[in-house]
């Protein structure tokens, strides 16, 4: 395999104050946020169908030299093989995002003014390549075809051949499949159980930016990332991102299963470093555990894949001819994968455009060239939208359907963690839905001689866990101060599974430190210390009044006793 | 007075020399099964085939030691109890999951890839586990399986 990976891009106070004056609103300052993090990875949706075969859609991100690209899976027989489109999966991962809304109150009022509280892929088969020879005895081509921007090739290896990764890999730079980078020796253990080799490279004549998702359906059995051979092309810490579509909730089966600690993540800007707290989790985890970033209903997903509004346009534009028809299409379905091929092979080039404009990039021309739409075929068009650009995405829509359940799970991994496979599987009896939507509050801690940009805050997380800062930083950021998992554990079908690592512990501890080193600034020098600042849970306002109270009474009685 | 609360402090002087290191338990290595927890295995006990959705069947392998170190290697082969036909082996560095209650570190988990499944069914399958230390001290564990056709069987065997 021949792959390049795109980097990942990266995905509160103590409380017991004494002083608890009425909130105001925020001013401009420091204003609610609702964040979706939106992490770059290699997307792959496993469905579990009715009659128990598995439909697999895989995103394949590939920077590089179209006639260097290449893309291997190990497979048993021959598979059915279409597309999908990106835009699909785009849409799926945005209805999940992890999202974070932090609730900001102003208490008191700051120099600068008050607060108040506001709430932040159809399968073409044209060969136009020669069918892929055998030649070599050890290899048999069980199909071979075209589909999308595709060729493809499926081969077997006699498992008694002597080096069943040299003969395979041979033959398939032989046929001009280029996997000169590939780690043969990944191959081998699915090679010698008589697994099949699936090769794609791109047609002759297609760029890189026609790469889209391939659509596998198999039997039956347990959906699996065949991660060993990826591992030779991986770039370090590469996301995955996995939607698994089965009649209850998916658990990575042979993989740990990780809860983030939530206070690593920067509720300031969690797109910031939600990438780093997944890596760092999951390198704590020792590199094979999953996040599970969403679990819940997949009927949203359908629409959210396509959209109603987008049926209902589509359709009303099929009504139109020549040049409305075009350009109308092409401010719906400009952005989704193979509408440049329609418009390269039913529209006629303008004269004034060179070749190679045009084939780059034709949409671009649609809205501002001359166009003859005198001999397009309205019906050739529309017929060719709908099954190159369309009934993908439907398909990818179909599988979410139902009222199933999806499990949305993220980790990232660097190619020496990429040892084992993960496998997936369903449990019934864990609870169903994990919400992607996290909230927690910020009170701004506002004082008479104290700007407000400046004051400390504290972060209340519904699990009664507060963080102390100030400012636009957010203290925990530097993520090696503390742990980024705050559990691991196993799932198996049935039950809760058992925890391996539980930091809770030393997550309150250093969160505790943390608080301690910001206490609160109530202006004019005065600042709330010693116990007040200190416990990071469950400490509430009236203990910490009390604790102050019982310090006045000491002190009084400290002055009588020296008077 | 005085001399009766030194003379106990001496004795307690003089225990504390004479305390001994309790003895380290034997090294244990040993080859089971199971995803999630580790389940051990006896000789002829039944262990299903398990599918994958991109075809292939294999039987989840999983290793647990009390001596094992990030950075051991663990070789894993496959192959008939009778001799007939290839063994398989895989050679790993696992990450073990930390040391459990019971002081053991598992690595659970690996989907070991069977030849020849089809006629494995009802077959006794030698699954073996060595583990290699970076001294190069090995520890192996076996067990004859016996392999069952699972949720989702191969097909018949041919022969």
């Amino acid at each position: 395999m021949n792959l390049r990976q795109l980097l990942p891009a990266a995905l509160a106070l103590v409380s017991a104050g004494a002083y608890a004056p009425t909130a105001h609103a925020c001013g401009g300052f420091f204003c609610n946020n609702s964040q979706p993090v939106n992490q770059a990875a290699e997307r792959i949706i496993f469905s579990q169908n009715a009659d128990g075969s598995t439909t697999a859609v895989i995103q394949v991100q590939y920077s590089g030299p179209s006639e260097s690209f290449s893309w291997m899976l190990p497979v048993v027989g021959s598979p059915d093989i279409s597309v999908s489109s990106n835009a699909a999966l785009a849409a799926a991962q945005n209805a999940s995002n992890p999202q974070y809304t932090l609730t900001t109150v102003v208490e008191g009022d700051c120099d600068n003014g008050g607060g108040g509280i506001l709430r932040s892929a159809g399968a073409e088969d044209s060969s136009t390549n020669a069918p892929p020879s055998a030649m070599d005895p050890e290899v048999n081509v069980v199909n071979s075809g075209s589909v999308g921007p595709y060729d493809f090739v499926i081969i077997s290896v006699d498992p008694s051949a002597s080096d069943v990764a040299l003969v395979a890999t041979e033959w398939l730079q032989e046929n001009e499949y280029d996997v000169s980078e590939l780690g043969r020796d990944r191959l081998v253990p699915y090679l010698e159980s008589g697994m099949n080799l699936l090769a794609f490279r791109l047609t002759k004549g297609r760029d890189a930016g026609a790469i889209r998702p391939v659509v596998l359906n198999f039997g039956e059995g347990l959906p699996s990332i065949p991660l060993r051979p990826t591992a030779a092309a991986a770039t370090d810490d590469m996301g995955i991102m996995v939607f698994v579509v089965g009649e209850s909730r998916a658990i990575p089966a042979n993989y740990l299963d990780l809860e983030l600690n939530e206070a690593a993540i920067n509720w300031l800007q969690p797109n910031s470093n939600y990438g780093d707290v997944v890596t760092q989790a999951a390198n704590e985890a020792g590199g094979q555990g999953f996040v599970t970033e969403f679990a819940g209903d997949s009927s949203m997903f359908e629409d959210a894949i396509y959209p109603e509004f987008v049926a209902s346009q589509w359709e009303s534009i099929q009504e139109l001819e020549g040049f409305q028809l075009v350009r109308q299409s092409a401010g719906l379905f400009q952005g989704w994968d193979g509408f440049s091929d329609v418009i390269l092979a039913e529209v006629t080039k303008p004269a004034e455009i060179s070749e190679e404009d045009w084939n780059a990039n034709p949409i671009n021309y649609i809205f501002s060239a001359e166009i003859d739409f005198t001999g397009l075929s309205s019906e050739s068009f529309i017929n060719r939208v709908q099954g190159e650009v369309v009934d993908p995405v439907l398909e990818t829509a179909a599988l979410f359907a139902g009222n199933r359940t999806v499990t949305r799970f993220f980790t990232t991994m660097s190619p020496d963690e990429m040892t084992m496979d993960p496998v997936f599987d369903f449990n019934a009896e864990l609870e169903q839905e994990v919400s992607n939507l996290h909230t927690a509050t910020r009170t701004i801690e506002c004082s008479r001689g104290v700007m407000q940009q400046d004051a400390t805050w504290r972060v209340e997380f519904e699990n009664g866990v507060t963080v102390r800062g100030e400012s636009t930083n957010w203290p925990l950021a530097d993520i090696d101060t503390l742990p980024a998992m705050r559990t691991s554990r196993r799932v198996g079908t049935t039950g809760e599974g058992e925890i391996v690592t539980d930091n809770s512990a030393q997550i309150i501890s250093t969160i505790n430190e943390n608080n301690r080193s910001h206490p609160r600034n109530f202006g004019s020098g005065l600042f709330a210390g010693g116990v007040c600042s200190v416990s990071a849970v469950g400490a509430s306002q009236g203990a910490g009044s009390l604790v102050m109270l019982l310090g006045l009474v000491g002190l009084v009685a400290l002055r009588r006793r020296n008077a | 007075m005085r001399i009766f609360f030194v003379l106990p402090l001496m004795l307690v002087g003089l225990a504390g020399c004479s305390t001994v290191e309790p003895p380290i338990s034997d090294p244990v290595f040993e080859v089971g099964t199971g995803t999630w927890r580790f389940e051990e295995l006896g000789d002829g006990q039944p262990v299903d085939l398990i599918r994958g959705a991109q075809g292939g069947w294999h039987v989840w392998v999983a290793v647990r030691g009390n001596a094992v170190e990030d950075g051991d290697m663990v070789i894993i082969e496959t192959e008939r109890a009778d001799g007939a036909g290839t063994v398989q082996r895989v050679e790993l560095q696992p990450n073990f999951d930390p040391e459990n209650n019971a002081g053991f570190r598992n690595y659970l988990g690996w989907p070991a890839m069977l030849d020849g499944v089809d006629c494995l069914v009802g077959e006794l399958l030698r699954v073996r586990a060595t583990l290699v230390g970076a001294d190069g001290t090995m520890m192996t564990s076996e067990r004859d399986i016996l392999v069952m056709a699972g949720a989702d069987p191969p097909p018949a065997c041919a022969q």
